[in-house]
């Protein structure tokens, strides 16, 4: 009827670019407590910079693609303040160990769906709006272009030891770290912590298997 | 027999009333549907709490319908499709199909008292009728930066006050609620294409599906990635569903549609977007990589407009509730 109906088929197929995009960053950039959207901007800059490496193109490489993605992502994503955004109140709750665990479990998960999935990138374009800073607080508002189509992609990041990190994602207006909060809360409304990281453990698994 | 000038002054009259009459139901509409929440763009999300949903099994089931009916009809048919006709084509017949539906947009943006938009939907629809060859082409936002602005009836309703009320997972249509499903029977008879379905359903729903079939062509392997990042994929898809249409009411999407601020008062205030200002970023453009597909942004708006603006609505001394999400520095 409307085109809306179809916009969440867009919307993770974005976030995938998107997340990985979003990250990149070699460390070679001084950025440390700088401007917000340069971290963004320079982290584009190295993730298609390794898309645009010849010489680690082809299929043979694509693992080694992976891992270094996946190296830059760990130093740009704040995937404890992730988890423990997405388990909420669940999250005090739980004891140290099991805490390590489902954030071990849960950046996994987003490593093996979105990060890897980055050699589906096919021309798109990023656009950065701008960004905002409120205390420790920074949202960098950007555009990913794809096949004409403009997405909206926020980026929230937090300092911390005067570093930039993210810590959610939104598209289109949907918070990444918040669509999983109401799954994890949906199942642990059901079943208990250890039925949820049965799940996670199950989905990580099937993941690398691929 | 009536002068003309008693005539006219009796139509402004009545457009006056009228427009009291919706300027007060929007700022009541308001007034109950938000709640009191600091600054939303650094605040914590609000928790929009889990979804009211009695209906869970029943929704399940044609959750699952639609989950079958993608992989066995449309995505077969999109791919088929897609392999005899050039991308290009199928993505002008997708800006056809939504400039087909320029009366939805239109009329919601003028029923939510939004005239600047409504404005820019009657230009581009005006613009891309006839340069753009009935619809094929956008030369309203790639030549006039006319940037389409999304509205439909649900979001008129949300917009006065209506609540989402139970969530429905319809078979084929997807994910809504009691105020959408509301919505899109009153968008239907806004949309050209109910008026063929009234007089040849056959060809109503052929046209219906050719067009979800396009769209679906260039969006493949979305819905296939969508549930690989999902643990329930049904839960995921209801949140992302109510999180995205209360983000669409609310116009806090930064991007394609315009800058809204909004207070108790129901003042709404737009900015023309792209105003030249300040460049955020302290890179250098220069250094960025001339290619094609990373597009540096020297993006920006009217940082001291911003600034005026918050300042008036600071010194009114309403308690109200200020979003500046504007494109501009971060010195707000």
């Amino acid at each position: 009827m409307k085109d809306g109906n179809t916009w969440y088929l867009k919307f993770f197929a974005v976030i995938i670019l998107t997340v990985a995009f979003s990250v990149m960053h070699l460390g070679t950039s001084h950025a440390a407590a700088g401007d917000p959207v340069v971290v963004i901007k320079d982290a584009v800059d190295e993730i298609i910079a390794i898309l645009q490496d010849e010489k680690l193109a082809g299929p043979t490489r694509k693992a080694e693609r992976k891992n270094r993605v996946v190296s830059i992502v760990e130093k740009k994503f704040d995937f404890r303040e992730m988890s423990m955004r997405a388990l909420a109140r669940h999250w005090r709750e739980r004891s140290p160990e099991e805490q390590d665990r489902f954030v071990s479990l849960f950046k996994k998960l987003l490593e093996n769906t979105y990060i890897a999935k980055i050699d589906t990138y096919s021309g798109e374009k990023v656009v950065f709006r701008k960004g905002a800073v409120q205390g420790n607080k920074a949202i960098v508002y950007s555009d990913l272009i794809r096949k004409n189509i403009e997405t909206p992609v926020n980026y929230k990041l937090k300092n911390s030891d005067d570093r930039w990190l993210v810590y959610d994602v939104e598209v289109e207006g949907v918070s990444l770290v918040n669509n999983y909060r109401t799954q994890f809360s949906s199942i642990l409304s059901r079943e208990n912590f250890a039925g949820l990281i049965a799940k996670l453990e199950e989905k990580v698994g099937k993941g690398t298997a691929e | 027999m009536k002068k003309p000038s008693d005539f006219s002054l009796q139509l402004c009259r009545v457009f006056f009333y009228c427009l009291a009459f919706w300027l007060g139901s929007m700022t009541i509409a308001q007034g109950q549907d938000m709640a009191v929440d600091s600054d939303l763009a650094f605040g914590e999300e609000r928790d929009i709490g889990i979804a009211s949903d009695p209906l869970e099994s029943v929704n399940r089931v044609f959750f699952h319908f639609n989950d079958k009916l993608y992989f066995w009809v449309v995505k077969p048919a999109a791919q088929g499709y897609s392999y005899f006709i050039a991308e290009d084509v199928r993505m002008c017949v997708r800006s056809f199909f939504k400039n087909l539906l320029a009366p939805v947009r239109i009329v919601n943006n003028l029923l939510q008292g939004k005239v600047a938009n409504t404005g820019v939907e009657t230009a581009r629809f005006v613009i891309n009728s006839t340069l753009g060859i009935v619809g094929l082409a956008d030369p309203a936002k790639n030549e006039f930066g006319l940037s389409p602005k999304d509205e439909d009836f649900g979001q008129t309703l949300g917009v006065y006050g209506f609540g989402e009320g139970i969530y429905f997972c319809w078979p084929v249509f997807g994910p809504s609620n009691v105020r959408d499903t509301v919505g899109l029977a009153g968008d239907f008879f806004l949309s050209p294409v109910s008026y063929l379905s009234m007089s040849d359903s056959g060809a109503g729903i052929a046209v219906q599906a050719g067009g979800e079939v396009n769209n679906t062509s260039l969006t493949l392997g979305d819905y296939e990635d969508f549930k690989e990042s999902a643990i329930d994929p049904y839960v995921a898809l209801r949140d992302a569903y109510r999180q995205y249409r209360q983000k669409k009411i609310r116009d806090v999407v930064v991007g394609k549609d315009s800058v809204y601020i909004s207070t108790f008062d129901g003042i709404e205030k737009t900015y023309a977007q792209d105003m030249p200002g300040t460049v955020f970023s302290e890179s250098d453009p220069a250094s960025a990589p001339a290619d094609d597909f990373f597009v540096q942004a020297g993006t920006s708006v009217d940082v001291e407009q911003v600034l005026v603006m918050r300042q008036t609505l600071l010194g009114m001394n309403k308690k109200a509730d200020v979003t500046v999400y504007a494109r501009g520095g971060y010195n707000f």
